[in-house]
C-alpha cells in the first residue's frame, strides 16, 4: 500500500470551448505521483500544467472548461477513488481537506473583506471538529508554524495588512490546516521578490517532509523546480514531453524542449558556450495535435515529427531509485540520429 | 480612515458651496429675474415695484453676498405663492418623499437582490433572461407612463388601488412601484454584473479549493462583495428618485417636495424653486457622504488606512 | 486563385471575430435595426404619416383605436383630445425626439471631449477647475436640475437641446478625462513618447482611436437617456411649445383623458420605450464589441 502512487492519472484530455474554436489545452496526460514526493512540474504559459492539476478537482471555470476524458485515482488513508467521476459532495470533501492548493498570486486570492484567521478557519471548521476556541488556537498554531510573528495578534488582520511574502503563508496555512496527502503549488513564488521565495521555498519543503504531504510544484522556472522537486515533468502543448528524476532530467535532457528550456537558463556552474533560446512562439492549441506540438519550433524536427504524435517512451537508463528517464521524440538526442520506431514505418529518412 | 472621512468632509462642503452659487445664478439665466418670477400679464410697473423689492437693482456682487449670508442661516427668503419663509415648506412637506423614496428603494432592493444573484450564478437559465429582461424593462419604461398606466389597471380598472392620495397603505403601493422600477431595473443589472465579476475572483478559486458549500461561498465570499458595490450606488439612486419624484408625486398627488416644485415652476415661485433645489441638492451630497462613511465601515481596505 | 488565398487570410481573427459577435447577439442585431427604422421615420415622416399631424377634427375627438369598438382603420391609434391622428403625430414625434437626443449628445460629447482632454492634458489647476464644476453638476440631482433651468429659460426646442447639451458634458468630461489619464500611462504611449513622437501626434494617433470605444458607447446610453428626459419635461409641460407634436407634449395633454381614453397617454409612451430599447440594446451590443474592459464601469 504504502509503495503505490498516492495520485494515478490516466489519460486526461481538457478543453476550452470559446468563441474563436475548441481550445486543446490538456491532450493525452497521465503521471504518478508517489507518497510525499515533491514532483515539479514544469512548461511555458499556455503548456496546460495548470489546467491539468486545477482539472482533477475540477477548480477550472467550466464553461468554458470541460474535462472531455480520463480517471484520477487517488488513494488516501480512508479513500480510493477516481477523483474525476465524483459527484459536487464528494469533491467538497476531497478538496482543502485530502487536497490542499496554492496560488500564483496570494495578492489576489484572499477574500479582502474577511480576516486572514477566519479564512484558515473556515476550512479547517469545514472538514475537521474543531470548534469555537478550539479551533482558534489550532489556527493560530498554524500561523505560527508558516512563520507569521505574532500570530495571535495577525489572526483579525485583513489581508491588506499583509506582505505579498506573509499573504502567501496564510495561504501556506489554509492548504496545510486540515493535514492533507497532497498540496497542488501553482506557482507559488513567481509573483514574490527573490528572497522571499526562497522562504517560501525553504517553508514547504519543511512542512511537506515534517507531515509526509506529497506536492505537486507548478513553475515556468526549472530552476526553482530544481530546489525543491525529486521528480520533473516538462509539459508542451498540453502533453507530457519529458519526466524523469531532477538530476536525470537536468544533467541529460532528452527532449528538444527540455534541451531549450536548459539552454534559456543560464547555469552559474559551468561555462556554457552559447545561451541557446527557443525561437518561434508556442503553439496554437486550437487543433487536437495530430504530430508533435513542438515539431515547428524544434531544430531537430523531421518527417515523422509531422506525421504522427510521439508517445512517453524510455529514454536513459533509470536511475538508482528505479525512476523511469521517459521521453516524447521520434529523434534519439543521445546517438544524434531519428529513433528507429520513427523510420521505418514511414518508409523514408530525413 | 480619520483621513479619508475628513477629506469626503470638506469635499462636500465645497460642493454645497457650489450648489449654492449655481442655484443663485441659474435663476438669474435670463438676466431678468423679476420679469420672469411675475406673472405674465403683470404691468411694467408692477414689476419694477417687485424688482426692488426683492433687491434685484441692487449691484450682483451685493445681491450675492446676501443670499449667501441668509442661506447660511438657512434663510431663503418668502414663497411668492405661500407668503411665507420657503425653507420651513420645504421641510414641511420633506416626510413625505422621503417616506417615498425609502419604499420605492426597499421595492427595488427586495426584488433586485434575489433576482441578480439568480441571473449571476446561472448565466443562460431562464431565470437569468427574466433577470436581463427586468434590467432591460426598467431602463426603457419612464416612470411618469408606468404611473399613467398602473392607474389605468389597477385604479380605473380593477378599482384595487386609489389613483392620489396619501391616506391609507394602499395608497402607497402605485407610487412605490412606479418610482421603484427604474432602480428595480438598476439594481438587477448590478447585483447580476457584480456576481458574475466576483464568481471569476481568484479568492473565490481559493473559497472553491477549501471545498466550502456553493450556498456559504455564495453568502459569506460572493454576496459580501455585491453589497459594497450596491451600497456605493444607493446615494445615487436616491438623489435620481428625488428627481422623478417630480412626476410621480405630480401624478398620485403625493404631498411632497416634488410635487411642490411642480406647482412652484408653474406658479413662478422661484424663491421656493431655489429653496427645494439647495435642499435636495444638499441632501443627496449628505446621503453620498454616509454612502463613504457606510462604505468605509465594510470595506477594511478603507477602514484600516491611516 | 492566389488572390482569393491571400484575401481568406486577410479575413483572420478580429474581423471575423467581430462579424461572429454580431451575428452570435441577435438582440444588438435587433436593437440596431429598430434604430434605423426609427431614423428613417423621422426623416421621412412627411411620406408615411398617414395625415397631417396639426388638423383638428372636433367631429371625432378621442376616437379609439382600430381594433377597439368605435375605432376605424383611418385612424389606426385613434385621435386626442383635438381630433388629430394619434399615429401621424406619434411618426412626427420621432422628430423632436431624435433630433434632441442626437444634437444633445453632439454638444456634450464634444464638450466633453475637448474640456476632459484639457482637464486630462493640462492637470493641474485647470483639471482641478473642470473637475470640480463636472463633479458638482454631476452631484446635484439630474432631473431637478433640468426642471429648473428649462422653467427659468422657456419653452423652445434650441433651449431643450442646449440644456441637454450643457448639462450631460460633465459625464463626458470626467470619463475623456479618465481614459486620458490611463491611457498616457500605458506602455505604447510612453514608448511613443520615447521615440520623439510629438503630442499632438500622440492625441491624433494614440489617444484619440481609444476613446472612441467608450465615448461611442456612452453616447448611445445618453441619447436614450436624453428622449426619455426630453419626454419627461414635455409631460411637464416644459419642453417644446405645446404646438408642435412630441411624445412628452402628447403624454401631457393625455393624462387629463386618462380614465376614458387612455390610448391617448399610451401610444406615446410606447413610442418612448420601443425608442429607448433599441438605443439600449444597441449601447450594450456597442460595450460588448468595441471594449470588453468597461463592462462593469458603465453599469
Amino acid at each position: 500500500m504504502s509503495n503505490t502512487p498516492i495520485l494515478q492519472v490516466r489519460d486526461l484530455h481538457v478543453r476550452f470551448d470559446t468563441v474563436d474554436g475548441t481550445v486543446f489545452a490538456v491532450n493525452g496526460v497521465s503521471f504518478d505521483l508517489n507518497r510525499g514526493e515533491t514532483l515539479g512540474v514544469v512548461g511555458e504559459s499556455g503548456s496546460g500544467k495548470s489546467v491539468t492539476m486545477m482539472s482533477l478537482l475540477r477548480l477550472i471555470p467550466e464553461p468554458p472548461g470541460r474535462i472531455a476524458s480520463g480517471t484520477a485515482r487517488f488513494r488516501s488513508r480512508e479513500s480510493d477513488v477516481d477523483l474525476l467521476a465524483l459527484n459536487k459532495s464528494e469533491r467538497a470533501k476531497i478538496r482543502g481537506n485530502r487536497i490542499g492548493f496554492i496560488f500564483q498570486d496570494p495578492m489576489s486570492s484572499l477574500n479582502p473583506l474577511l480576516t486572514v484567521g477566519d479564512q484558515i478557519r473556515e476550512s479547517l471548521e469545514q472538514h475537521t471538529d474543531y470548534r469555537g476556541a478550539r479551533s482558534r488556537r489550532r489556527v493560530v498554531e498554524l500561523l505560527e508554524q508558516v512563520g507569521i510573528p505574532d500570530p495571535a495578534k495577525r489572526y483579525g488582520n485583513y489581508p491588506h495588512q499583509f506582505s505579498g511574502g506573509m499573504r502567501q503563508r496564510v495561504m501556506i496555512a489554509i492548504a496545510v490546516a486540515c493535514d492533507p496527502d497532497i498540496i497542488i503549488a501553482d506557482e507559488p513564488t513567481t509573483a514574490l521578490d527573490v528572497t522571499v521565495q526562497a522562504q517560501i521555498v525553504d517553508l514547504m519543503n519543511r512542512l511537506s517532509r515534517e507531515y509526509g504531504i506529497a506536492v505537486i510544484w507548478i513553475s515556468h522556472d526549472l530552476g526553482v523546480v530544481a530546489g525543491i522537486a525529486e521528480r520533473v515533468m516538462v509539459m508542451y502543448g498540453g502533453t507530457v514531453v519529458e519526466t524523469g528524476e531532477i538530476e536525470t532530467v537536468y544533467n541529460h535532457p532528452r527532449h528538444p524542449y527540455t534541451v531549450g528550456l536548459l539552454g534559456a537558463l543560464p547555469k552559474l556552474h559551468e561555462s556554457v558556450p552559447e545561451l541557446v533560446d527557443i525561437s518561434g512562439t508556442p503553439p496554437s492549441l486550437f487543433s487536437s495535435p495530430a504530430k508533435c506540438p513542438f515539431e515547428p519550433r524544434c531544430p531537430w524536427a523531421f518527417d515523422a515529427c509531422r506525421d504522427d504524435k510521439p508517445q512517453l517512451k524510455v529514454a536513459g537508463a533509470p536511475a538508482a531509485s528505479g525512476t523511469q528517464h521517459l521521453s516524447a521524440c521520434w529523434y534519439d538526442l543521445e546517438r544524434n540520429e531519428p529513433r528507429p520506431e520513427a523510420l521505418p514505418r514511414k518508409g523514408r529518412t530525413q | 480612515m480619520q483621513r479619508y472621512l475628513l477629506s469626503r468632509v470638506l469635499q462636500s462642503a465645497l460642493l454645497m458651496v457650489g450648489v449654492l452659487i449655481l442655484v443663485f445664478f441659474i435663476v438669474r439665466l435670463t438676466g431678468d429675474p423679476a420679469s420672469l418670477m411675475m406673472p405674465r400679464d403683470a404691468s411694467p410697473e408692477d414689476v419694477e415695484e417687485f424688482r426692488e423689492a426683492m433687491g434685484f437693482n441692487d449691484p450682483l456682487h451685493e445681491q450675492f453676498f446676501s443670499y449667501l449670508k441668509n442661506a447660511a442661516v438657512g434663510d431663503f427668503g418668502r414663497s411668492l405663492h405661500y407668503r411665507s419663509a420657503a425653507m420651513p415648506l420645504v421641510l414641511e412637506r420633506f416626510p413625505a418623499t422621503l417616506q417615498l423614496a425609502a419604499s420605492a428603494l426597499t421595492f427595488a432592493l427586495i426584488f433586485a437582490i434575489p433576482l441578480g444573484i439568480i441571473g449571476g450564478t446561472r448565466p443562460g437559465t431562464m431565470w437569468d433572461t427574466l433577470c436581463r429582461g427586468i434590467g432591460l424593462i426598467g431602463q426603457t419604461v419612464p416612470n411618469f407612463w408606468l404611473a399613467l398606466m398602473l392607474i389605468v389597471l389597477f385604479s380605473v380598472q380593477l378599482g384595487w388601488f386609489p389613483s392620489f392620495g396619501r391616506d391609507s397603505l394602499r395608497s402607497v403601493i402605485l407610487p412605490t412601484v412606479a418610482l421603484g422600477f427604474f432602480p428595480l431595473g438598476k439594481f438587477t443589472r448590478l447585483v447580476r454584473a457584480s456576481v458574475l465579476e466576483i464568481k471569476n475572483e481568484d479568492y473565490i478559486r481559493t473559497a472553491n479549493s477549501k471545498g466550502i458549500p456553493e450556498r456559504r461561498i455564495l453568502i459569506h465570499h460572493i454576496f459580501r462583495n455585491v453589497a459594497i458595490t450596491l451600497v456605493s450606488i444607493i446615494g445615487v439612486q436616491f438623489g435620481y428618485m428625488l428627481g422623478g419624484s417630480i412626476y410621480i408625486e405630480s401624478i398620485f398627488a403625493w404631498p411632497g417636495i416634488g410635487r411642490m416644485i411642480n406647482e412652484a415652476v408653474q406658479a413662478r415661485d422661484y424663491p421656493l424653486v431655489q429653496a427645494i433645489a439647495v435642499f435636495s441638492a444638499g441632501f443627496v451630497v449628505i446621503l453620498n457622504l454616509m454612502t463613504d462613511v457606510a462604505y468605509a465601515l465594510i470595506d477594511p481596505r478603507i477602514r484600516y488606512e491611516d | 486563385m492566389r488572390i482569393d488565398a491571400l484575401d481568406r487570410s486577410n479575413l483572420n481573427s478580429p474581423f471575423r471575430r467581430f462579424l461572429k459577435i454580431i451575428l452570435r447577439d441577435n438582440a444588438g442585431l435587433f436593437g440596431a435595426l429598430l434604430f434605423v427604422a426609427l431614423v428613417g421615420l423621422a426623416v421621412m415622416a412627411p411620406h408615411v404619416a398617414p395625415h397631417d399631424p396639426l388638423q383638428q377634427r372636433l367631429g371625432i375627438s378621442r376616437l379609439p383605436p382600430a381594433w377597439q369598438e368605435g375605432g376605424s382603420w383611418e385612424y389606426p391609434l385613434g385621435t386626442d383630445n383635438l381630433g388629430r391622428d394619434m399615429l401621424s403625430r406619434i411618426i412626427y414625434g420621432t422628430r423632436v425626439s431624435l433630433t434632441v437626443g442626437f444634437v444633445g449628445v453632439l454638444i456634450a460629447s464634444s464638450l466633453g471631449l475637448i474640456l476632459g482632454m484639457i482637464a486630462g492634458y493640462v492637470g493641474g489647476r485647470t483639471d482641478s477647475i473642470i473637475m470640480g464644476v463636472s463633479n458638482l453638476f454631476l452631484a446635484i440631482p439630474y432631473l431637478l436640475l433640468v426642471v429648473v433651468i428649462a422653467s427659468v429659460l422657456g419653452r423652445s426646442l434650441v433651449n431643450v437641446i442646449l440644456i441637454f447639451g450643457f448639462t450631460n458634458a460633465p459625464l463626458f468630461v470626467r470619463i475623456t478625462r479618465g481614459e486620458v489619464l490611463r491611457i498616457r500611462k500605458s506602455g505604447y504611449v510612453e514608448s511613443a513618447v520615447a521615440i520623439g513622437a510629438s503630442q499632438r501626434r500622440i492625441l491624433i494617433h494614440h489617444i484619440l482611436p481609444n476613446l472612441v470605444g467608450p465615448l461611442l458607447t456612452v453616447a448611445t446610453f445618453e441619447m436614450s437617456g436624453m428622449i426619455f428626459y426630453e419626454a419627461g419635461l414635455g409631460f411637464l409641460g416644459l419642453s417644446v411649445p405645446p404646438n408642435i407634436p412630441s411624445w412628452g407634449n402628447m403624454l401631457s395633454a393625455g393624462r387629463q383623458y386618462i380614465q376614458f381614453s387612455p390610448w391617448i397617454a399610451a401610444f406615446p409612451g410606447l413610442a418612448i420605450v420601443v425608442t429607448s430599447l433599441s438605443m439600449n440594446l444597441l449601447g450594450d451590443w456597442l460595450r460588448d464589441v468595441l471594449d470588453p474592459k468597461i463592462r462593469r464601469s458603465a453599469s
